[in-house]
């Protein structure tokens, strides 16, 4: 991704917008400044969602309005795939899923259908995305006092890390750029190095957090990335599950793709293999906020 | 889900992947149907091998071979008469003795560098697979078909000449793999035969959790749950059980930790890791992981917390989550309060959280606090989730001095 994945131009369309959560997701997003223009879900075609019109079908909404640039995924996980097929099909070119429990199988469709036709996807399990210059996609939240307006980006593999991060440094008077919950699932659309360009670009960013975690391969896809001078600027990383190695049991813990197999993906290789490529790693989550300061008034 | 060895080659011989012939037997067998399956194999020697989940069977004595009726049925007797993790053997599968001419490894999973499926060949298959040379590997456009070229390349790749039954066999594995809703399959080993053929001699399968929820054969296969011991079952059910509301997820993952001090009750896939991790990084022991989410009822969280805290040994009790939502904070601390009244714990409790109705919910603890001397104490997000779990572990320190 070498552009931001949300502009002021951004033309948002809600697939399941009907749902509870669809509906909810879209009265924050229009009070985050988001234009929202309308909503898809099969049958309920014609229906009103807080004054936003609702079509049986993606083609029909993009008939509606030709500018729509986003869609935000709503259905459940079965039927994900089916709905953002239907999106690509239409040609929307940003797609963000947020359901959780999406098949693993439908995921690697998801991501192999997207990289075909040039479509960026985040997700599955995704908060969504926050730019708190412009506004907000998917169910992440974009107030005060946990989030506020400054110049550090934070990358979160965790939905609820996103807001514990972002609450702990706009405490201690670091505002964020732009916030992306990428979602805990084995597989996901968009990882922390495909987020890299766009960053290093972004004028504002001048730290990036990365929140992690135990299991699979994305954290060391980011310090290669780093290594290879894709990101310049400095990257503060946590890394949770350590306490994992300890159970001696290969299973799952709070995300699907949080989970230590064969040996692999451990915390304390990850942390590792993030140090040597430059990241500065943070011990304990709480001291992020001082890491940043550090690294901000150059004094690591 | 994880298959036991004779569920995974059920689902292997419907996509045509040759399997031994065998019998599945539980602890009161009958030795008529051992002897009727034994007359069917034309030297009358079996592998007998527990179903257990997990590696290392060969090791712990839970295969053997037999020569003879007599061999197999003490040889059963003698598998059924032993443990695996603490649990007794509920089944043994007996299978005919194949002839080995050469084993082949094979493993179909999702690759994360990629995001593709990945499929995994060796020629070197058997017990100490990992111990040798790294397997070869292709990855497959799901969209478009594992491609006969690719297979190809795969067992050219591992030092084989490419036979058609081969090629045949990874092809139907693939196919099982998609079809299933896979998340791993893997056999090890692959047995070629004197004859040519190839046959899976091993299946471990596991089922991908969210892809299982489509797949109607899966429906009626009890999971096994050998591993786990009682507290972590009963978590397990808490979700289907007793109570009517769909909501929320309770106790999905519920982990015992020997030895531990803390009862830790979180909210959240991440809030969840980092407070395990800051227990342990302030010095103190966790008793337990679990996480509860997606607004649960009180009843629910009320059965968790029971579960919970019924461990023996515990020092204190940690809540904890970052600001929910949209679970109601009121009705979730509900139902650990339900406990807490009942047990009355003497040891200090810190709960962290945040979200809709908290300041109901927080008034209502402090008042229940004050009126019975427990010692609970509250924080929101004004305190960073790690620091509360730091703050638990220093108020046991505080209570022993």
């Amino acid at each position: 991704m070498h552009e931001p994945f949300l502009t002021g131009d951004s033309v948002v369309m809600v697939q399941g917008i009907t749902g509870k959560e669809g509906t909810s997701s879209t009265i924050s997003m229009i009070d985050s400044g988001v234009n929202v223009a309308c909503g898809v879900t099969p049958k309920k075609g014609g229906q009103l969602v807080e004054g936003k019109p609702v079509f049986d079908t993606v083609k029909e909404a993009v008939e509606f309005n030709q500018h729509i640039s986003i869609s935000v995924i709503y259905v459940p996980p079965l039927f994900t795939w089916n709905a953002v097929k239907e999106a690509i099909d239409a040609g929307i070119k940003k797609i963000v899923i947020i359901a959780e429990n999406v098949p693993i199988k439908d995921t690697a469709k998801i991501i192999t259908y997207a990289r075909k036709h040039n479509v960026d996807v985040l997700g599955p399990a995704s908060v969504g995305y926050l730019d708190t210059m412009v506004g907000k996609i998917g169910s992440i939240g974009h107030k005060a006092p946990a989030y506020t307006k400054g110049n550090v980006a934070i990358i979160s593999k965790s939905g609820g890390m996103c807001s514990e991060t972002a609450s702990i440094l706009s405490q201690s008077g670091f505002g964020q750029s732009i916030v992306v919950g990428i979602g805990g699932d084995p597989l996901i659309g968009t990882t922390y190095s495909d987020l890299f360009a766009m960053l290093e670009r972004d004028d504002r960013t001048e730290a990036i957090v990365l929140y992690c975690e135990i299991g699979g391969t994305y954290e060391e896809e980011a310090a290669r990335a780093i290594k290879e001078g894709n990101l310049t600027k400095p990257v503060i990383a946590y890394v949770s599950g350590l306490f994992a190695e300890s159970l001696g049991r290969s299973v799952a813990l709070g995300h699907a793709g949080a989970i230590i197999e064969g040996g692999r993906g451990t915390a304390v290789s990850k942390k590792k293999v993030l140090r040597d490529a430059g990241v500065i790693v943070a011990d304990y989550h709480y001291e992020i906020p001082e890491l940043v300061r550090k690294v901000l008034k150059d004094e690591i | 889900m994880k298959l036991l060895e004779h569920v995974g080659k059920d689902i292997f011989k419907e996509n045509g992947i040759d399997i031994p012939v065998g019998i599945i037997l539980s602890k009161d067998f009958d030795t008529k149907d051992l002897g009727r399956f034994l007359n069917t194999i034309k030297d009358g020697k079996v592998i007998i091998k527990a179903q257990v989940i997990g590696g290392k069977r060969k090791k712990s004595g839970l295969v053997e071979k037999a020569e003879s009726f007599d061999e197999a049925i003490e040889k059963i007797n003698d598998i059924f008469s032993k443990r695996y993790n603490n649990s007794l053997i509920k089944k043994v599968l007996v299978e005919e003795m194949l002839d080995i001419e050469a084993e082949y490894f094979l493993s179909i999973l999702y690759d994360t560098e990629s995001r593709k499926p990945m499929i995994l060949f060796s020629k070197s298959g058997g017990i100490d697979i990992e111990e040798n040379e790294k397997p070869e590997s292709i990855t497959v456009d799901i969209l478009e078909g594992l491609q006969d070229k690719d297979i190809q390349k795969l067992v050219e790749g591992s030092g084989l000449d490419c036979d058609a039954k081969l090629v045949e066999m990874i092809k139907r594995s693939y196919l099982c793999f998609i079809d299933n809703d896979c998340r791993n399959l893997e056999i090890n080993p692959i047995i070629r035969t004197s004859s040519g053929d190839y046959i899976a001699a091993d299946a471990k399968v596991t089922i991908d959790d969210s892809g299982i929820l489509r797949q109607e054969k899966f429906k009626d296969i009890e999971e096994d749950e050998s591993s786990l011991n009682d507290r972590e079952k009963a978590a397990r059910r808490i979700d289907q059980e007793g109570d009517k509301s769909h909501r929320g997820s309770t106790g999905k993952t519920y982990i015992d930790i020997e030895g531990g001090e803390i009862a830790v009750l979180a909210s959240g896939g991440g809030a969840s890791l980092v407070a395990m991790d800051a227990i342990i990084e302030a010095g103190g022991k966790p008793a337990n992981y679990t996480e509860y989410s997606g607004n649960p009822s009180r009843e629910k969280v009320r059965r968790l917390t029971e579960l919970t805290l019924s461990k023996e040994g515990l020092k204190g009790c940690l809540v904890i989550g970052g600001k929910a939502n949209f679970t109601d904070i009121f009705e979730t601390l509900s139902g650990f309060m339900d406990v807490i009244m009942e047990i009355k714990p003497r040891y200090p409790i810190v709960i962290r959280r945040a979200g809709p109705r908290d300041k109901e919910a927080f008034e209502m603890i402090r008042k229940v606090a004050d009126e019975q001397g427990f010692d609970i104490t509250l924080y929101g997000e004004e305190i960073p989730m790690s620091k509360a779990a730091h703050i638990m572990v220093q108020k046991i320190g505080d209570a022993n001095a």
